[in-house]
């Protein structure tokens, strides 16, 4: 069985074609880091200013809250007031990013230019100055929730996909737990944290089969199968040891292109850290029932009860819908608005900080756990060991595959047709959603995108891809292995 | 003791029998040559002997082992080069024989023996894919013989061979039975290769065994002129009873199977005081009768 492996490698490593296909790969993997990178010099400012934004808004319903406050002759407690001079402090300290922000893009005239800026930056500049007539002084370090404002969404999954963002945003505030969106500085964990939840699902299989494929076909073509089925050993051994190269020969070749792409972003961008927010969903591993994802369903709901022009703006453009979380009438997220409606009603005044619990509400109501009440911050290695089991599984399962395509056909151009009728299918193979059937959820190729599964984005769990996955695998091995022990071989 | 043993062997690919009903069995130490005609089923009948291909019917015993039931057992006593020797090719010489050492559990001193046996010397740490194919033979010969097998099949084994190649494959096959004890089954479509490299001969067509058993290889038709037909006959017949004779007037004619065999029936006829005007050596046997069993339809 070593021996086997042993020289399986040892070919592969004398093979041209696998060096080339390496380097490629390694290429890959630079390039992401340079998007990344890329992405990020620009996104970074991009997002200073969102959040000025997003805080000149907040800030505004703190100004018309204590006006509220003023006028129903309930003073705030000094609690509040505290709460108001922290945020006021963390506003004045966005604007400054945002100076910085603007300067930078000037400079650099690449990345998001907003022409308005100047008149974004006045008009900050003025809500502040407005918050300091009102005597109001923030305390400094307390965490402030951020929700997005006045966005669009081309399309209802769009709009979906948003919230979940806004959703994993806001988990982290509620725990203290500075999110930035997702954008991370370019580092080498971050590369490989973005490569597993956008790439993966392509790249892996792909890269086993092209390293795999001719595992088998090389032997039947060259007859150096004659001798290793003229040893001693049954032939479900040499059919298992093979199995065992492929997916041996995929580790080693991963392993050594994540090595050659370490040293090269490494001194660029740096190694970076493992402990970067990222989510996983406690119950991935724990049930095979689908995770609770009222997030598509009650919101949509949300807008069909309140009516498309109470609560969330839904018109044509270029004829398609399009959504928004923000109402109408007082520019507030649709659920943050019921809450206000609420907290008017009772003459309750409403915080910053308090935001993001508001979310709890309307879910609550319905008896319904929130979606991002069971998602636990975590950090990029623990989610890329989560993703692991489900990594190794696609192997085998990739690698079963090309064994018993390869034990029923044993003709090279059989099994390439064949392994890229494989590779299509995880290209149209999409993200899980939070709609899938149970026919869905058996779909293998479901399972490799890792990041969204073990985050429980979709109605399906990490533990439902390992016995999917297992199964198949299980079943292409069992047939794989009928057909070599029993058959003839061409060689 | 018969190194194999096969009973019925058959293979059929639906309506195609490539090989039907065949039996014969290879004693110990023997060199037995198998001729047919291309698609006639040589190759078919090795593969089924070592179990790359599965028989339709009929059994194998390799050893007294039974191919289907004792697989393991029966194959750890057969080594063969079906069609092309099949080496890794980008692997070294080295590495090809390495690998074949572990996969066949056998010593360091073995190993070396056979290196030695390739005599391909400094060209072992080459890459495979650049040996010519006479090195590739003779490599896959060595890496065949690791196991030190009782049974080695050669599947047209001087195929694309420069005549040199061919001399030295022939010498080496011989010299590997000789000093190993081992049987050979090699299939081949050249009559000359076969006849001096082979102690008896199967005949295939279409999937037949044309010969029940293998026939002798090196038969010779000699004509001895001779002073007295009638006495040189007689004396012949009980000398050597099992060979065929026939006498004119003026002549014996004698098929002798081992050209060793002609100084002993010269040594018969002369110490019997017979004289012998002239000797006439007769074509080539197995021509004839390769010509007598194919030809004719």
């Amino acid at each position: 069985m070593f021996s086997i492996l042993n020289f399986e490698i040892k070919q592969k490593l004398r093979n041209k074609i696998t060096l080339i296909l390496c380097l490629v790969c390694v290429f890959m993997l630079v390039q992401i880091f340079v998007t990344d990178q890329k992405a990020y010099n620009g996104k970074i400012d991009e997002n200073i200013i969102h959040y000025a934004n997003s805080e000149k808004t907040m800030t505004q319903q703190l100004i018309n809250q204590k006006a509220l406050v003023a006028n129903t002759e309930n003073p705030l407690s000094e609690t509040d007031a505290k709460a108001l001079e922290l945020a006021v402090l963390e506003f004045e300290n966005l604007i400054s990013q945002a100076q910085l922000a603007q300067t930078a893009l000037q400079e650099k005239n690449w990345g998001v230019y907003n022409d308005s800026l100047i008149t974004q930056q006045n008009s900050l500049l003025a809500t502040c100055a407005e918050l300091s007539q009102l005597g109001v002084e923030y305390k400094d370090g307390e965490p402030i929730a951020i929700s997005t404002h006045g966005d669009y969404w081309v399309n209802f999954e769009a709009w979906t996909s948003n919230m979940v963002t806004r959703e994993i945003m806001q988990a982290y505030h509620a725990q203290g737990v500075p999110y930035n969106y997702g954008v991370e500085q370019p580092t080498f964990t971050n590369t490989l944290f973005v490569f597993l939840r956008d790439y993966s699902h392509i790249f892996i299989p792909l890269v086993i089969i092209l390293l795999a494929m001719d595992v088998f076909t090389r032997e039947n073509k060259d007859g150096s199968f004659k001798f290793t089925l003229l040893s001693a050993y049954p032939r479900y051994k040499v059919y298992f040891s093979k199995i065992t190269a492929m997916l041996s020969i995929a580790v080693v070749f991963m392993m050594a292109i994540l090595g050659i792409a370490l040293l090269l972003i490494s001194p660029i961008g740096s190694i970076g850290t493992w402990q970067t927010p990222a989510l996983i969903h406690t119950d991935t591993y724990a049930t095979t029932t689908p995770l609770p994802n009222n997030l598509g369903y009650d919101r949509s709901l949300a807008i069909k009860e309140q009516g498309n022009d109470d609560l969330a703006k839904s018109f044509s453009m270029y004829g398609m819908t399009v959504y928004s979380s923000t109402d109408n009438y007082n520019n507030l997220p649709i659920d943050d608005f019921r809450y206000l409606e609420q907290a008017k009603a009772q003459n309750v005044p409403i915080l910053p900080r308090e935001i993001s619990e508001v979310l709890n509400l309307p879910y609550n109501a319905q008896g319904v756990n929130l979606y991002h009440a069971q998602l636990e911050p975590s950090t990029t290695g623990t989610v890329m060991l989560y993703t692991l089991p489900l990594i190794i599984l696609t192997g085998i399962f990739v690698s079963s595959f090309i064994g018993c395509v390869s034990a029923f056909s044993q003709n090279k151009k059989t099994v390439a047709v064949l392994s890229g009728g494989f590779v299509l299918l995880c290209v149209l193979t999409t993200a899980p959603t939070h709609a899938l059937t149970l026919l869905q959820r058996l779909n293998p190729f479901l399972y490799f995108h890792y990041v969204p599964i073990v985050t429980g984005v979709g109605s399906t769990t990490a533990i439902t891809g390992v016995l999917v996955l297992s199964l198949y695998s299980l079943v292409l091995i069992g047939l794989g292995c009928w057909r070599f022990s029993n058959h003839d071989i061409k060689c | 003791m018969n190194i194999i043993e096969v009973k019925g062997l058959s293979k059929h690919y639906g309506k195609i029998k490539a090989v039907d009903d065949i039996s014969f069995t290879i004693a110990e130490n023997e060199i037995v040559g198998f001729v047919g005609p291309n698609g006639a089923g040589k190759t078919t009948t090795l593969k089924l002997i070592t179990d790359l291909v599965r028989p339709t019917g009929g059994e194998i015993a390799i050893c007294g082992y039974s191919l289907k039931k004792q697989r393991e057992k029966a194959l750890a006593n057969v080594a063969g080069i079906i069609e092309m020797p099949g080496l890794y090719q980008n692997l070294t010489g080295k590495e090809n024989l390495r690998f074949v050492q572990k996969i066949y559990g056998v010593s360091k001193q073995m190993y070396q023996e056979m290196a030695d046996l390739t005599g391909l010397d400094h060209h072992l740490t080459r890459s495979v894919s650049g040996y010519s194919l006479g090195m590739k033979q003779r490599l896959a010969l060595g890496m065949s013989m690791m196991k030190n097998p009782k049974l080695l099949i050669l599947d047209e084994p001087t195929n694309g061979l420069d005549p040199t190649g061919t001399l030295e494959l022939r010498a080496r096959i011989k010299e590997i039975s000789k000093q190993t004890g081992t049987s050979v089954l090699f299939s081949s479509h050249m009559l000359s290769e076969v006849e001096k490299i082979a102690d008896r001969v199967l005949y295939i067509k279409n999937g037949k065994l044309i010969t029940p058993q293998a026939t002798g290889i090196t038969e010779k038709i000699y004509q001895f002129l001779v002073s007295d037909p009638c006495r040189c006959t007689e004396i012949l017949t009980q000398a050597y009873p099992h060979m065929v004779m026939e006498q004119d007037q003026s002549s014996v004619s004698v098929t002798i199977p081992k050209t060793d065999c002609l100084n002993d029936i010269l040594t018969t006829i002369i110490q019997n005081k017979i004289n012998i005007q002239e000797i006439i050596a007769q074509q080539d046997n197995m021509e004839n009768k390769y010509r007598t069993m194919f030809t004719q339809e």
